[in-house]
């Protein structure tokens, strides 16, 4: 490895002046008034601009001129501006130095990963703490605690902030942090575009929130028009929020992809990948693909709501039908951005705790690139009760149901690497195998909403609401937590406290199926989704619901409770390889170097020949004869 | 630490490899934005809900063919000439890339042009705001080249970087040009010919 000199650090009151989260919130606030400004200056005079019942315009140059604040004050601006002034500055920035490196612009993969840990999952307490404010609604069937209006802003918040927080929730940490040192790399292709997907997050999340102070989100996270067109200025927030995403995602496909395409070490041959960086690639191609056309859609709402166009306004030409297709192009597969990295992470940890290899490692590929594939064939499945031609009905159904065989292909993955295996039951392996309970009765529910007669009497109940809360709370977030529990002794260099682990994984399995099988038979007994009432009879389910999802919470609390605990009190200092894996991410010294490996190292077997006899070591990390970077 | 220590880990093969690659990407992404646009286009004349594809019955928004001329000729020629670039020596790459900056910036005040002398505006039924939203954001991606393009000449002229790595970002810099081409034809089809 190169010499890096290390500079003495200044004193801390130096490190909080400069481009840093600090400046960038005051850049952004600042920005905020001068955009807003601005936009009512804008609205003067121009009839397309004024005729809005809001000062739409005013709300949305606000906006942006805040999040254009917000990356100048974290030091976006420098390179870009660098480079038009003829300075060639470095490609890589603050990737050494102190803990402030958390809190600003740095292009090192494995901070960007511990960013979005925090950062996603900060956002993902806030939409966790949505929905138990939405079950203390549920307690009663009459309105108690919100106004109708209050509550559905409540499910949008809730339904907005999960999707595009679970969006980023396995990419962002762990791709960013282990995909470069899994395919023996020493960064990603982008670092700086890697930084940038993770500094819009925040912005996307606390636009969103502000939606609260313009009088809420009346749509649900799907937005659909013609309400979201007509809806108050929280809309706004919903749109503004939700392109910062879509860009994100985009930028994020692009990067892992250039990353895995170009930036494999020597023998790191496409039968050599790790499962989780298959899955990664094929979610990226999916964001690198479908997440752009969310960008468009919402730009159309954000035009017919401020310049007041008329893509989605029927009476003057517009069609609802065409946010509703545009928004499921991109809907359909952001299902499988949320699903398929799950995938790729329970088919990483079986074979390490079954110590067998992956049964079926090429049938696991095909599963993923003909989910890909066939994800972007079966978003009108979503609108077999709008009213479309019936013509189309079967050939969306068919191809809907078509995906369950790729997806099939990972349970008999799964089924093969354990059969006849000696498990440990480690915390990582049992959330992995709860995702494989969770995702079983999730794609089966998925089933009978692809069969369009079973799909007409459930649409719009609580039967949907628990299909997909068993897909993406029980397949994403178990495979999240299995993923936790799993690569964050590498991450942070301490161990979890295994007990607590237990407790945490207990509690949120048997409690989170508690909530949500129940809530197939609420559907089945019409119980309507985003709707604070419901019939009288249901109250005893429901409050067996509600009293089982504050068990999740505390769930997530004992949770937190051992991170904090682990990280801060007892501070156990992680072996480098616990699991015993063959994994490369496994082989680096704990904590990873800031270049990941001293030579790039040239892989000589795949990472899952457990129990193999004579297999050879999974990299040559010292292979004298080869230069220092390359393929 | 300092930049050149940094950067010295750096191939510059992997770097071209990687500017090449996530040209091809961004290329994809864009042309998927634009998709939307295309759909639109295509869902909304069939539907012709209430009638009012075109408008209102004595207002039919009709873009100035000329200025729809104009810019094409100076989008196609932007990307013909920065594709080329990667085609001819690197001596010349300055001259062209500075030529295809200049098209493109010609084609940005079109549009702007344009714009100022529409004789409709947004709110004048489906066509119009099909009409404004892919031609506003065109020209929105189209201003984003023109800095990438600034940005390969600042390299060229200054031999900044290493020759392999100039190479790729004329080569990436060529190829995303002429995908957003391809949406300028696509366009100028469906904007103003078939309407």
């Amino acid at each position: 490895m190169s010499a890096t000199p290390i500079a003495a650090q200044p004193p801390v009151w130096r490190r909080l002046i400069g481009f840093n989260m600090l400046t960038g919130l005051a850049l952004g606030i600042g920005g905020w008034f001068l955009g807003a400004w601005i936009g009512g200056q804008m609205a003067v005079g121009h009839p397309y601009l004024q005729g809005t019942d809001q000062n739409d315009v005013g709300i949305y140059m606000g906006y942006l001129f805040a999040v254009i604040g917000w990356l100048v004050g974290l030091g976006f601006a420098n390179y870009p501006i660098g480079r038009l002034l003829g300075r060639a500055p470095s490609l890589r920035h603050h990737e050494t130095g102190s803990w402030t490196r958390y809190f600003r612009l740095c292009t090192d993969h494995k901070v960007v990963g511990i960013q979005y840990l925090f950062g996603v999952g900060i956002f993902f307490f806030i939409g966790g703490l949505n929905a138990m404010l939405m079950r203390t609604e549920l307690l009663r069937p009459v309105e108690q605690a919100w106004p109708a209006s209050q509550y559905l802003t409540l499910v949008s918040l809730h339904g907005t902030m999960m999707i595009m927080m679970t969006s980023a929730f396995i990419l962002g940490p762990f791709g960013n942090y282990f995909v470069p040192i899994m395919i023996g790399a020493r960064r990603m292709a982008f670092p700086r575009i890697e930084a940038l997907t993770f500094w819009l997050v925040p912005a996307a999340g606390l636009i969103l929130l502000s939606a609260i102070a313009f009088g809420g989100i009346a749509t649900g996270w799907t937005g659909y028009a013609p309400l979201a067109d007509e809806g108050r200025a929280g809309m706004d927030a919903y749109v503004m929020s939700f392109i910062l995403i879509a860009i994100s995602l985009t930028l994020v496909g692009l990067n892992l992809m250039a990353t895995i395409l170009t930036m494999r070490a020597p023998g790191m041959s496409w039968t050599r990948l790790p499962i989780f960086v298959w899955s990664v690639l094929a979610t990226s191609i999916l964001m690198a693909l479908a997440a752009p056309v969310l960008v468009a859609s919402m730009t159309m709402v954000l035009m017919d709501r401020a310049a007041n166009t008329s893509f989605f306004v029927a009476s003057v030409g517009g069609s609802q039908y065409l946010y509703e297709n545009l928004f499921w192009f991109f809907g359909h597969p952001e299902v499988y951005i949320l699903a398929l990295p799950g995938f790729g992470i329970v088919l990483e940890i079986l074979p390490v705790f079954a110590r067998k290899p992956l049964w079926g490692y090429r049938l696991a590929v095909a599963g993923m690139l003909g989910v890909t594939l066939l994800s972007f064939m079966v978003w009108q499945h979503h609108l077999f009760v709008s009213g479309m031609n019936a013509g189309l009905r079967p050939f969306y159904m068919l191809t809907t149901e078509l995906i369950s065989i790729p997806t099939g292909f990972i349970f008999l993955n799964a089924i093969g690497t354990l059969w006849r295996a000696r498990i440990r039951f480690t915390v990582p392996m049992l959330f992995a195998l709860a995702f494989f309970f969770n995702f079983l009765i999730g794609g089966l529910s998925g089933i009978f909403l692809s069969d369009v007669p079973s799909d007409v009497t459930t649409h719009g109940s609580y039967f949907v609401m628990a299909h997909f809360h068993y897909t993406i709370v029980g397949g994403l977030v178990f495979a999240f937590f299995g993923a936790v529990y799993y690569w964050l002794p590498k991450m942070l260099g301490f161990e979890l406290n295994e007990t607590l682990g237990k407790i945490h994984f207990w509690l949120f399995f048997v409690f989170f199926n508690l909530t949500f099988f129940p809530l197939f038979a609420a559907g089945f007994l019409d119980m309507p989704r985003r709707v604070s009432t419901y019939a009288p009879h249901l109250q005893t389910l429901n409050i067996f619901v509600s009293a089982s999802a504050y068990v999740i919470g505390l769930s997530m609390l004992i949770f937190i409770a051992n991170l904090i605990w682990s990280l801060v009190f007892v501070r156990q200092p992680a072996a480098e390889n616990p699991w015993v894996s063959r994994g490369l991410e496994w082989q680096v010294p704990t904590p990873v170097p800031i270049e990941n490996f001293d030579r790039i190292p040239v892989i000589t077997s795949g990472p899952y020949e457990y129990g193999v006899p004579n297999a050879p070591p999974v990299a040559d990390f010292a292979p004298g004869a080869l230069p220092a970077a390359g393929r | 630490m300092s930049a050149a220590t940094v950067d010295a880990v750096e191939q510059p093969d992997i770097l071209a490899r990687n500017i090449r690659v996530g040209s091809r990407i961004w290329a994809a992404s864009q042309a998927f934005f634009f998709l939307a646009f295309f759909f639109a286009f295509l869902y909304l004349r069939a539907l012709n809900t209430s009638g009012m594809w075109r408008g209102w019955p004595h207002h039919h928004p009709s873009p100035s063919i000329a200025f729809g001329v104009a810019i094409l000729v100076c989008v196609l020629g932007s990307a013909a000439i920065a594709r080329s670039a990667a085609l001819v020596a690197p001596e010349m790459w300055r001259a062209t890339e500075w030529a295809a900056l200049a098209l493109a910036l010609a084609a940005v005040g079109l549009q702007c042009a344009q714009f100022s002398s529409l004789g409709f505006g947004p709110t004048d039924a489906a066509y119009a705001s099909v009409f404004v939203g892919w031609s506003g954001l065109f020209t929105v991606f189209l201003l984003g080249m023109c800095y990438w393009l600034a940005t390969v000449i600042g390299d060229v002229t200054r031999a900044s970087g290493t020759p392999v790595v100039r190479a790729a970002a004329v080569e990436g810099a060529g190829f995303v040009l002429l995908v957003l081409a391809g949406v300028e034809i696509a366009a100028f089809i469906l904007l103003y010919v078939v309407k």
